[in-house]
């Protein structure tokens, strides 16, 4: 039998984390729950999560500045806030931090294990070995396994979202994707102001990938659709 | 954000442009005052030279001179000599233009002067009426985000626990748990919603209609009202209320008020709570009733004792609170609210350790038959 995912809940209303316990019990998860940031960081060392639900709100140290500290350690662990704040900048600030999903309260019950059943099929083709693990641009190329970008001017490391990012484009070469397809897969969002992060992300990996930036060869714009990356062949 | 920054710039540059303005013109004013005197005085010099010319060379005037040029130059005197006629500036004139080039020069720098308070008062008005603006609206925020905050999160476990109901696998006694949850969830709606509606009746002065009523039996209410609560919660009460005081308030406002105290002096105690209730009359001839709620909970640290009459001060800016306590984040607000709008005041007295002493302070009233 296959060991139990566990979900680490950190959330103060005991109402609230009660009922998540109850249910993602009853989904066959195995949850863990902490009433504030300092007790999950507590839990988090003695054993790892395979996800984490994130109130923002919380006693001491927010969901954002938790959420920050795992990144900052490396942790990637995908994270799922679940929060009565529902400002865009918000919302912003989450994904900024390292966030992979946004819920707001009062949420839908059966939306809320759609979203951890998304995100675990993410975390799943994330985990799994790409097709094509070594990307060629030029004289650059990414590794898609080691999260580097080897060039002329030496070795740096992607950003798990960018890494993540050029393995969908790479994964469909050829062929032009949507923006709320790239968040979807990537994110999960359906939030509307994020479509503009993947616009910035394209931009950061052409400054990368391109021997010139402005004038993209490989990651390419395609005029209201979206964006389509080109590959060398490979030897 | 940015747009307020924007309009701050915009009035500072404003306002350096009307000083700067205004600078220039005291400065072009005071050089145009110098102007006006140097003119003057040159002017009597040029008369002094040319009543000399004309007495040089106009043979006439040489038999009468004075008679035929004072008319002409009244600003100028002039003095037979033994070596002819003298002509001088006739000091009197000169100092008048003196004086009227100081008063002048006063004229100019007093109204310079006022102008320049009037538009700098006039600016500073401004700008204080903008920031107690921004501030209210600021305040508002913050409230409107607090009570988002607080009714979002009892409805967001009632539909958890609503669509939790609904699952067939779900256990008996976890059915029960959840059941009675809801119930708990449910009266912090109704609390929430009711804590609400009195801070808008607050917020409204107009809205409290004070009448003579007896302290002693309207906390003798209120306690028969919280009696289950203290009964559950195991808190031991204590009261002390003798009968006969009076004192002009709204009753619900005054209610709600102590309410408000005794709810926090059970929550915020380790239980079993233990509760004193207490109404004096004090100070000069007694013109004021104290009705003091005391805990002997954990007690509040100085630095927090202004901060939690504020609204959500719980929740706070950061988004911060301490762990387990449920209110509404508006009890406090609405006591001070309450009492001020009453002319009353709140007092606390409180070290941590030693519990705290809450005090609805109320101008008294004349007793009855007084």
């Amino acid at each position: 039998m296959a060991t139990k995912k566990r979900i680490l809940v950190v959330e103060d209303e005991e109402h609230l984390a009660e009922g998540l316990r109850i249910n993602l019990e009853l989904e066959g998860y195995e949850p863990v729950l902490a009433a504030s940031a300092e007790e999950a960081w507590r839990l988090w060392q003695r054993s790892r999560a395979d996800l984490i639900l994130l109130d923002v709100m919380l006693p001491g140290m927010d969901g954002f500045e938790f959420c920050g500290l795992l990144r900052e350690k490396g942790e990637r662990v995908p994270i799922l806030f679940l929060t009565a704040r529902d400002r865009d900048e918000d919302r912003v600030r989450g994904l900024e931090e390292g966030g992979d999903d946004y819920l707001i309260k009062p949420f839908n019950l059966r939306e809320l294990l759609a979203r951890v059943k998304g995100l675990f099929r993410r975390e799943d083709w994330v985990r799994s070995k790409p097709p094509v693990s070594l990307l060629r641009f030029g004289a650059r190329e990414v590794d898609l396994l080691a999260f580097a970008l080897r060039g002329p001017e030496g070795e740096t490391r992607l950003k798990e979202k960018e890494a993540m990012i050029l393995r969908l484009l790479a994964e469909r070469a050829g062929e032009a994707l949507d923006r709320e397809t790239i968040i979807d897969r990537i994110w999960g969002y359906d939030a509307y102001p994020s479509t503009r992060t993947v616009d910035n992300f394209i931009l950061g990996l052409r400054k990368l990938i391109e021997p010139d930036p402005a004038k993209p060869r490989y990651l390419l714009t395609v005029h209201g659709k979206g964006y389509r990356l080109l590959l060398e062949e490979a030897e | 954000m940015r747009s307020r920054r924007l309009l701050l710039w915009l009035y500072l540059v404003f306002l350096v442009t009307i000083l700067a303005q205004a600078g220039w013109w005291l400065v072009y004013l005071r050089r145009e005052g110098e102007h006006y005197l140097n003119y003057q005085i040159q002017r009597l010099q040029t008369d002094q030279l040319h009543a000399a010319y004309l007495l040089r060379s106009v043979p006439e005037f040489q038999a009468d001179p004075e008679g035929a040029l004072a008319p002409h130059f009244p600003d100028l005197v002039f003095k037979r000599t033994a070596s002819g006629l003298d002509i001088q500036v006739d000091p009197r004139a000169e100092a008048a233009i003196r004086s009227e080039a100081s008063r002048r020069r006063r004229m100019f720098l007093w109204e310079g002067g006022f102008f320049l308070t009037l538009l700098l008062a006039g600016a500073s008005m401004v700008y204080v009426a903008y920031r107690r603006e921004q501030a209210f609206r600021r305040s508002r925020e913050l409230f409107l985000a607090g009570v988002t905050h607080e009714f979002k999160t009892p409805l967001a476990s009632l539909s958890l626990y609503g669509e939790t109901l609904e699952r067939p696998e779900l256990a008996e006694a976890q059915r029960a748990k959840i059941l009675l949850h809801m119930g708990d969830d449910l009266r912090r709606l109704r609390q929430m919603v009711e804590q609400v509606l009195a801070v808008s009746r607050a917020e409204s002065p107009t809205a409290l209609r004070p009448v003579d009523l007896d302290p002693a039996s309207l906390a003798r209410q209120v306690l028969a009202d919280l009696a289950p609560l203290f009964a559950r919660e195991g808190a031991l009460l204590t009261s002390e209320l003798p009968a006969g005081e009076w004192v002009r308030a709204d009753e619900p406002a005054l209610a709600t008020a102590l309410r408000n105290l005794l709810l926090n002096a059970i929550h915020y105690s380790p239980p079993p709570a233990r509760v004193t209730l207490s109404l004096n009359r004090e100070g000069r001839e007694g013109r004021w009733l104290r009705l003091a709620v005391r805990d002997e909970g954990p007690g509040i640290p100085r630095r927090e004792q202004k901060r939690i009459f504020q609204s959500f001060y719980r929740v706070g800016e950061a988004g911060r609170r301490p762990a387990g306590i449920h209110g509404s984040g508006l009890g406090l607000y609405l006591v001070k609210r309450n009492l001020e709008a009453m002319g009353g005041r709140v007092e606390l007295v409180s070290s941590p350790g030693a519990g705290a002493t809450f005090s609805l302070l109320l101008p008294a009233a004349r007793k009855e038959g007084d």
